[in-house]
């Protein structure tokens, strides 16, 4: 795994982990300060994985990613979030279901940002704010174990 | 509360951020350091460190599974710091100063203001723009830290480029840094735009190829997911595509001896078609004989206007050179193979969709065609007459410092077309080995080179002068 690969992994994996924190803190507090810049790159998680799909609106991941993404970064995105995403259901899911979801998940930051009471989220929102959360986590385990792989096979390859 | 293993790891974690700012402080004071960029960039990593060991020291330990988490990825950031650490060690790879480096320099900064570059010398035999620091140190720090306080004044973009350590006392290829800032620029320009798009395009394709892939059970191929044949296509047209603009923009840059830079560089080590056995090459990047044919496609525009000079002269024998090469790579192209046709197809299209996007944009970092016209025949005629290329008549007692790309120009032209070199890097579809001995060859070679850096360099300080001559009103008259 190249320099590049393991730059890209570790601010997925950073970026999965600081936003499952916020969220996670509003969910306990049900408000949150200081947040602006982290939710603001959950969105751009959110916009490398859907650019990585190759299949999303050029203007939904223009909207979350203003200052673009870079190929191999977003396709590497979407296979990590894709595996996290098939391996805990139990009938393979389409893409489209999957687009869906994150939509639902970038809806989630959006209604945070704009300050909706918690009190005024409906049911499915919340099922989505704890989805979201759920797959950051899933997310993050995946990266970081994909690092320490990594990082083991380049100690092995320079003893060796 | 997490358990004694987790925490026995902070202090760990802890003594490595401080020995990595240890190791960078130095460096920060100005101490050993003869680049000011060095410094500038040691102290950012001071800075980071800083802000790290408050983050480790303030970790939360009631929850072990996230604070596992937390050390886990805080491990690899500290790791990547470490890398980083590298680029303060001069001793291994020395920094390089000159004033024949500053157009490199100015050219970086014209295409964003607020840009530095580091160029840096290596073993391994290749140019490469290695690393842009800042989105580095971005991707790699937690998001907790201030980012923004840490960066205060830190360039928005920070190059480093490497050469290869043999190489760097060679003006004459330092050409081929014209490429690397062609990197740099993509990414300005936001190409990888167009290739999402394309690559959207193009998906039937790539499925089609897959399910081909499978059910001929290529190897490596059938044990793919297809997100993971996606992925790995993807990164064949965006890495080739950023290659051949990269190319393109060092056109722009230096003008047509870009072609003649690369060729000579390129082809002695490499065929002008890769083969599997070229390994990442293969792969990652166009063949030779791809990117000559998109540099030679645009090359033309240098030479149209008549002020490149009159019929016979070695202007139009180097425009005509180009074209026959041209038509002798299309005419010698091995015939298209399934996948990579497929791939080239979506390259190639990327390419011309990218052209478009940038026709008729204004470049201040673009070489001039006019000036190329102007001013590439007059210094060539000064270097077989033994006069340094460095300046140009502009009335009957004054003269005007060349442009550094003309003299770039100049040199390679001299270089291709002079006998007494025998290298002919235009004129055959292989570079041909001479009998010449090539230790006489390489000493000719390294007085040209002297002669060309140091005309390159009384034309640099003599336009530095001339700025700084017209902001001070008069004092110099």
């Amino acid at each position: 795994m190249s320099e590049f690969e393991r730059s890209d992994i570790l601010e997925l994996a950073n970026i999965a982990s600081a936003v499952n924190k916020t969220l996670r803190q509003y969910e306990r507090a049900h408000t949150l300060s200081n947040h602006r810049h982290i939710l603001a790159r959950g969105r751009n998680l959110i916009g490398y994985i859907l650019a990585g799909s190759l299949r999303s609106e050029p203007e939904v991941v223009e909207r979350l990613l203003p200052e673009g993404a870079d190929v191999y970064e977003s396709v590497r995105a979407y296979r990590y979030a894709k595996e996290v995403w098939t391996r805990g259901q139990d009938s393979p899911l389409d893409d489209a279901q999957f687009f869906t979801t994150l939509h639902a998940y970038a809806a989630c930051l959006d209604q945070i940002e704009s300050r909706k009471p918690f009190d005024e989220w409906s049911p499915a929102q919340v099922r989505d704010l704890s989805g979201f959360t759920h797959f950051l986590r899933e997310l993050e385990r995946l990266l970081s174990g994909k690092l320490n792989s990594r990082h083991a096979a380049s100690l092995i390859q320079e003893s060796a | 509360m997490a358990d004694s293993v987790s925490i026995a790891a902070i202090p760990l974690l802890r003594e490595k951020a401080l020995a990595i700012r240890a190791h960078a402080e130095p460096y920060a004071k100005g101490i050993h350091v003869s680049n000011p960029s060095i410094a500038l960039l040691a102290g950012y990593q001071v800075r980071v460190c800083d802000a790290l060991v408050t983050l480790i020291t303030d970790l939360d330990t009631t929850d072990e599974e996230e604070l596992s988490a937390d050390l886990r990825r805080l491990f690899h950031c500290i790791l990547r710091l470490a890398k980083l650490s590298r680029f303060f060690v001069q001793g291994e790879s020395p920094v390089l100063q000159s004033d024949i480096l500053v157009p490199w320099d100015d050219v970086v900064k014209k295409v964003h203001p607020d840009a530095a570059l580091i160029i840096r010398t290596q073993s391994a035999y290749e140019f490469e723009a290695r690393v842009e620091i800042r989105e580095v140190f971005e991707k790699s720090l937690p998001l907790q830290l201030s980012l923004r306080d840490i960066f205060r004044g830190f360039p928005r973009y920070f190059l480093v480029f490497n050469i290869p350590a043999i190489e760097a006392w060679n003006v004459l290829h330092q050409t081929l840094l014209a490429h690397e800032i062609g990197h740099f620029i993509y990414k300005c320009q936001r190409l990888d735009d167009i290739a999402f798009a394309i690559l959207a395009k193009h998906l039937p394709d790539i499925k089609r190829l897959f399910d081909d892939a499978f059910v001929k059970g290529l190897a490596g191929v059938a044990s793919h997911t297809y997100e993971q044949f996606q992925e790995w296509v993807s990164g064949i047209v965006a890495s080739r595509f950023k290659e051949l603009m990269s190319d393109i923009f060092a056109l722009q840059i230096v003008g047509p001896c870009i072609v003649t830079a690369l060729r000579d560089f390129g082809l002695p080590g490499y065929s002008l078609d890769f083969t599997s056995d070229d390994g990442t090459m293969f792969l990652y990047y166009p063949s030779f004989r791809t990117r000559f044919l998109a540099l030679l496609k645009r090359v033309d525009v240098f030479f149209q206007s008549d002020g490149s000079g009159g019929n016979g002269n070695v202007m139009t024998q180097w425009c005509e050179d180009l074209k026959q090469w041209q038509a002798a790579l299309l005419a010698s192209g091995p015939p298209p193979t399934s996948p990579f046709s497929t791939v080239d197809n979506i390259v190639e299209e990327c390419v011309d969709a990218a052209s478009e996007k940038l026709e008729g944009s204004t470049c201040r970092w673009a070489y001039d065609r006019q000036i190329f016209q102007h001013e590439v025949l007059p210094l060539y005629n000064r270097i077989v007459e033994k006069i340094p290329p460095n300046e140009l008549r502009c009335g009957e007692h004054q003269t005007a410092p060349a442009s550094w790309q003309s003299i770039l120009n100049a040199a390679w032209l001299s270089y291709s077309y002079n006998s007494a070199w025998a290298l002919d890097v235009l004129r055959f579809p292989e570079t041909r080995q001479t009998d010449s001995d090539p230790t006489v060859r390489h000493h000719a070679l390294l007085e040209f080179n002297e002669f060309i850096a140091r005309s390159l360099e009384m034309a640099i300080v003599h336009r530095q002068f001339l700025n700084q001559k017209s902001t001070m009103d008069g004092v110099f008259d």
